[in-house]
């Protein structure tokens, strides 16, 4: 605390801080007096206010009377525009609560009186409000098909018309006039000079420790953390104090022009500049908001300035990145498109602007309100920002005041940098043979770099992949499977069958029914609603037909020995069961995995040595077939877990107990599995041909001993066959090895082929992959061992 | 080591975790009928009444409801649902920006004029009214897109108009590249119109930078005065339309083999507002009188297309003919009620009462002529029409007749007449109008 008061002693001598504090607080009040705009509208309006109270019908009355006055003049200066009259009618009506003719009594009491009416006619705006988003909502969902647009959207209209249904139900307009507030809230030219002071104020925090005293100072018993922390206080209390005494004497300006400030417990919507804002609070709520945010401003700021002085170790240089980091934030408003303009301190600084209406942004397919995010974004960053001070103060300090010492630690920053330190460490061999292996696959920069860009492709992939894509059809079949969901029976097929005929019956008419409306046998009414039933028809008709089908195939399921074949909503099981191979998963691993022994064997290869050495032939050969198996498993997990992330998320996949034999794409087999078997039986069988798959590559790698030709073997062995399967060769299909991570695909086929049962093929390919594996390694063994 | 480790298995958590954060609300695409009208390969000369896309008409300022202030409006030809673009809560539509620089103004005002839809974005042209701090009147230009879906906007070209440049250009959409014509200074400080030159621009979209290709005027061989608007474009040759003579140009987008396609000096051309290509034909209406000088109605016109390989000219109609409108489909034109060639064609329009509206479809050759009707009484079609799925978009002034015989617009209003039935229905403050149509 003593290092605290002291700073700020140390503040305080400089008196022309001091001089400069008062020059800023002086010209904001000046310039805020010059801006403000006094309306005595509303001290009229409290008097007539206070009349009310006294004698409302005497008012009313003398309301309707100059009503009355009002119309008549009206209608002699109609009279007069047609030539009834001869010379134009005066009007003259009675300004008794201004004495001012431009502000008649009428003027004011038609005012007075709508106000009264404030509450009624911010309800209505509100309603119409959430009545507008509630049907852009919905037009976006009726039109459109899950694009990033339509997604952001909806959510977007969703969220407005939730935000403003909490408004409407919370907020409490008092009848009368807001006066004074949006004025103090509108004055902008404030955020100048607190700029203005916290840059000077933070610069002269550290202009008293730069140099040589600050040497001397940093080896002091407290000269660096304490020291640290107590300029981040000093410079913050600096910026804290500079905000509130200029919010102060802008506020005392308002008050002195404006002469009053409304009421502060009504509600802020009072203003029509914030008739729309996204919160329910009142004046004296937003007030407290309002210096929040520059109270947090004036920190973010004092931090930034004091991170590039720390940075740059100049004050020089230091205060023009700080007034480069001010113009950057400027420029990025002014330029920016609007979704992205308000991610900055500038926006911060216009809170007025930045709350005045609903905003929002797109957040990983979310809707959120833009100004918490802002405040909490700007108290993070403000956070962040003190801590690197308060690191790099205590590590580095402050240097110069003057670029002629500017001192940057290029060289030391960069060997902080793994790949280009240039010595490394001289370290006892603590690691075991798998670790070292482990080492020595992931310390190569191709690999990381690898391992960085497939992880971001995998991400695109796989949400692109597994995206919700629900459509109007799928949104109708939805609706029929919540009759429908769960085991055959004779009361499902009836349904079906009704439906179908009704269906029927309704397109058969259309012709006749235009033809009785042309004929005008049938009226508008009556026609008008044949159409509505026409359109439900036709939205339906290709529905109703592929569930007539999918019952009569279940109806043939018995004979498969299946008694309860299940109506499902089964579009994005089809989804799962389609899905294709994947092909990321598979180039990672024959990529990284057939490295494991053709590296060694490089032109920087030392294979001879570790051959040599005592572990270095069979236990390395072990060692590096289960990096190979671990190395493959994590690799798996990792892209089966987003997968299955994805999948739970977006998909819809009811009834996991029903039999698999529901689905159609499985009709070629007779198994009885249910869906959930099914499932579990594929992972694991997934598992074993990935780690075929790698053994493969590795094996090969140590066969042929050269990484690229490694590669190209493994790839061809791989996709070749599919790319044959592409263009034509059908018979190609059986050896795909890419098929054996699709193992719904892959059990389809085996039924199909039907070598003694369904699973044949399946058998029979995962036991000649295996066989060919193990034969492969025995030779690899055998050549590396030997 | 160990550190590199947990870094990277971190960075592959938050991979994850982030990925897995992703979430898509459940949306439907519309609901499909047949379709009878669409605008896909239709191109035009200018802003239009009315532009539609797949699901959607827009209009701006023509379909009004009851809401205040409305902006510019969708029309949801599945649904029939109407309801505003603008996406901002409670917006007043106005385009007045105070200086110092206020955010606060519409993106698609009231007042907006519409070229066409390109996904999800209106393309649009709007302008600003500022003050400058001496109280002066100052208006910009600006032509921009707003993405009617998330609210989106983009400025793309501001111009402040003065003695050498307007705004007046015509935005034509080819693919993904908009072509348009302005004056670009050729020197740092122009002084006088001299110092520009007519060229042809053009903005990519997604990048949205401006092009300047080439010197139109050079190009087209003619005066530097003409102004050269392109309406419409195929694979190799973009088609232009000079504003005063009338002349219609094509020309290669490098600027080469311009080809004049019907010579404006004979009066081929009555109306720029009346122009469409499609398909290598451009559509225009032209005077009778310059053709038939026993004819000397001004409002006489009959419908004519120019083949484009060859620069023939075909006509299309037997009647005369007031607007019309080109889809995909067919041509669709309205018969100049009051007069026409034949006292049976006079009878088939419809008087100058304004309350029989006769159109006619035809195919793109001109065959196979098709008639319906719908009468809404002192009312006037006022502009070019618009058509999308089974509904064509009418709008629709309302005359109020004088004891003297004149008469002048005065209420506006759309009207939709269903292809399908042949129902309309009234769109805007038509209530105490004495229409004469039954809803």
């Amino acid at each position: 605390m003593k290092l605290i008061y002291f700073e700020l002693k140390k503040l305080t001598m400089h008196r022309l801080l001091l001089w400069f504090l008062l020059v800023c607080l002086c010209a904001n009040f000046i310039l805020c007096y010059t801006f403000t705009e006094r309306d005595d509208t509303y001290f009229y309006l409290q008097k007539i206010g206070e009349d009310y109270e006294k004698d409302p019908v005497q008012v009313t009355a003398y309301y309707e009377k100059l009503c009355a006055q009002n119309e008549e003049y009206f209608l002699l200066m109609q009279a007069f525009y047609r030539g009834e009259l001869d010379t134009e009618p005066t009007y003259s009506l009675p300004c008794t609560y201004s004495n001012d003719p431009q502000v008649d009594d009428y003027a004011l009491l038609c005012r007075f009186f709508a106000q009264q009416n404030v509450a009624d006619s911010f309800a209505k705006t509100m309603e119409q409000v959430i009545a507008q988003a509630k049907i852009q909502q919905s037009e976006i969902l009726y039109s459109y098909d899950g694009d990033s647009d339509s997604a952001f959207g909806f959510q977007q209209q969703g969220l407005m018309a939730q935000t403003y249904e909490g408004i409407l139900k919370n907020t409490k307009l008092t009848p009368g006039m807001g006066y004074g507030w949006d004025q103090f809230f509108r004055f902008d030219t404030l955020n100048i000079f607190l700029f203005l002071l916290v840059l000077v104020g933070t610069l002269t925090v550290f202009l008293s420790d730069a140099g040589n005293v600050g040497l001397i100072v940093r080896t002091a018993k407290k000269g660096r953390e304490r020291l640290s922390l107590a300029k981040i206080a000093a410079f913050s209390i600096f910026a804290l104090l500079s905000a509130l005494l200029l919010l102060l004497t802008a506020w005392l300006a308002v008050l002195l022009k404006c002469g009053a400030f409304s009421d502060a417990s009504n509600s802020i919507a009072i203003f029509a500049d914030f008739r729309m804002i996204p919160m329910s609070v009142s004046i004296g709520e937003y007030l407290l908001l309002y210096i929040a945010s520059k109270l947090l401003l004036g920190c973010a700021v004092a931090g930034i300035c004091a991170l590039c002085f720390v940075l740059l170790r100049n004050i020089s240089l230091g205060c023009t990145a700080a007034i480069g980091v001010a113009v950057l934030n400027f420029l990025l408003y002014q330029f920016l498109p609007d979704s992205a303009r308000y991610f900055n301190l500038y926006a911060l600084s216009r809170f007025t602007t930045l709350t005045a209406t609903f905003r929002c942004f797109g957040f990983f397919g979310y809707a959120v309100l833009l100004w918490p995010v802002v405040l909490i974004g700007t108290l993070a960053l403000a956070l962040c920002v003190t801590l690197l001070v308060f690191v790099l103060y205590r590590r580095r300090g402050v240097l110069s005041t003057t670029s002629r010492h500017f001192v940057f630690d290029v060289k030391k920053l960069f060997s902080k940098i793994p790949h280009f330190r240039r010595k490394t460490a001289h370290r006892p061999h603590t690691l075991s043979l798998f670790g070292y292996e482990l080492r020595k696959l992931f310390s190569s920069r191709a690999v990381t770099f690898l391992l960085i860009i497939i992880s971001l492709l995998k991400i695109g992939v796989s949400v692109q992949t597994y995206a919700p894509k629900t459509t109007y059809q799928t949104t109708l079949y939805a609706e029929y499977m919540e009759t429908l969901t769960g085991p055959n029976s004779q009361e499902k097929q009836a349904f079906i069958e009704e439906e179908y005929g009704k269906i029927q019956a309704i397109l058969s008419r259309y012709e006749e029914m235009r033809a009785a409306f042309f004929a005008g046998t049938v009226d508008y009414a009556e026609y008008d609603d044949y159409l509505k039933e026409y359109h439900y028809a036709t939205d339906r008709a290709d529905l109703i037909e592929k569930l007539r089908s999918h019952a009569e195939y279940l109806n043939t399921l018995p004979e498969k020995g299946i008694t309860d074949g299940y109506f499902l909503y089964d579009v994005d099981w089809d989804r799962l069961w389609e899905d294709s191979a994947d092909l990321l998963l598979i180039f990672c691993i024959v990529f990284l995995f057939s490295g494991v022994f053709s590296d060694e064997y490089s032109k920087d290869g030392i294979v001879p040595l570790i051959r040599t050495s005592k572990n270095g032939r069979a236990p390395v050969f072990k060692r590096k077939m289960l990096l190979s198996v671990c190395g493959a498993t994590a690799l798996a997990f990792v892209f089966g877990v987003l997968d299955l992330c994805l999948i739970l998320a977006h998909f819809r996949l009811p009834c996991v107990n029903a039999p698999l034999l529901s689905f159609e794409f499985f009709k070629d087999s007779a198994t009885t599995l249910t869906i959930l078997q099914f499932l579990t039986l594929s992972v694991f069988l997934r598992m074993i041909f990935i780690l075929l798959i790698a053994l493969l590559a590795t094996v090969t790698g140590a066969l042929i001993k050269n990484k690229l030709y490694t590669l190209v073997s493994a790839f061809g062995v791989i996709f070749l066959p599919k790319i044959a399967t592409a263009f034509g060769f059908g018979a190609m299909r059986y050896f795909d090895l890419t098929n054996t991570l699709q193992p719904a695909k892959l059990f389809r086929l085996s039924a199909q082929v039907q070598l003694g049962f369904d699973w044949g093929y399946l058998l029979v390919l995962l036991f000649a992959i295996s066989l060919i594996v193990v034969g492969l390694t025995l030779m690899a063994r055998k050549e590396y061992c030997k | 080591m160990k550190k590199r480790y947990s870094l990277y298995a971190w960075f592959l958590l938050l991979c994850l975790c982030l990925g897995s954060c992703y979430k898509a609300p459940i949306s439907t695409p519309p609901h499909t009928f047949e379709n009878l009208i669409t605008t896909q390969d239709v191109q035009y000369f200018s802003w239009r009444t009315f532009i539609s896309n797949e699901t959607y008409v827009f209009s701006a300022a023509e379909m009004r409801t009851r809401i205040k202030n409305p902006g510019v409006m969708k029309y949801n030809v599945a649904s029939g649902s109407l309801i505003e673009v603008c996406l901002q809560p409670n917006c007043s539509h106005n385009t007045f920006l105070y200086l110092p620089e206020n955010n606060s103004y519409c993106h698609i005002p009231y007042d907006s004029k519409l070229f066409f839809v390109y996904e999800n974005k209106i393309f649009l042209q709007y302008t600003l009214e500022a003050r400058t701090e001496e109280g002066q009147a100052q208006h910009i230009d600006t032509f921009a897109y707003y993405n009617f879906v998330t609210g989106e906007y983009k400025d793309l070209l501001k111009i402040q108009p003065n003695d050498y440049e307007q705004m007046y250009y015509t935005f034509l959409l080819d693919g993904e590249d908009i072509y348009y014509s302005r004056y670009v200074a050729q020197t740092e400080k122009p002084e006088s119109s001299k110092d520009y030159a007519l060229s042809l621009c053009r903005i990519t979209i997604g990048e949205y930078k401006e092009e300047v290709l080439f010197d139109l005027s050079a190009a087209c061989g003619s005066d530097p005065n003409q102004l050269w608007i392109p309406f419409g474009a195929d694979e190799s040759y973009l088609y232009l339309f000079e504003q005063d003579m009338g002349h219609v140009v094509a020309i290669k987008r490098d600027g080469t083999d311009c080809r004049y396609l019907a010579d404006g000096s004979d009066g081929i051309i009555s109306s720029r507002d009346n122009i469409y290509y499609h398909n290598g034909f451009i559509y225009i209406t032209s005077p009778v009188s310059k053709l038939d000088p026993s004819v000397s109605n001004p409002s006489a016109h009959f419908l004519y297309r120019i083949d484009c390989s060859s620069g023939e000219k075909q006509r299309l109609s037997e009647d005369y003919v007031s607007v019309f409108f080109v889809c995909d489909q067919y041509v669709y034109y309205q018969m100049t009620p009051g007069i026409q060639p034949t006292a049976a064609q006079l009878e088939e329009a419809g008087n100058q009462d304004y309350s029989l509206h006769t159109f006619k479809q035809i195919a793109h050759d001109g065959a196979n002529p098709s008639k319906f009707q719908f009468t809404a009484k002192h009312s006037q079609v006022t502009s070019s029409f618009w058509g999308a799925g089974e509904i064509l978009f009418f709008k629709m002034g309302y005359r109020e007749e004088y004891p003297d015989g004149s008469g002048a617009l005065l209420s506006g209003y759309t009207l939709l007449f269903n292809l399908r039935d042949h129902s309309t229905t009234i769109i805007g403050e038509s209530d105490d109008l004495d229409l004469g149509i039954e809803q």
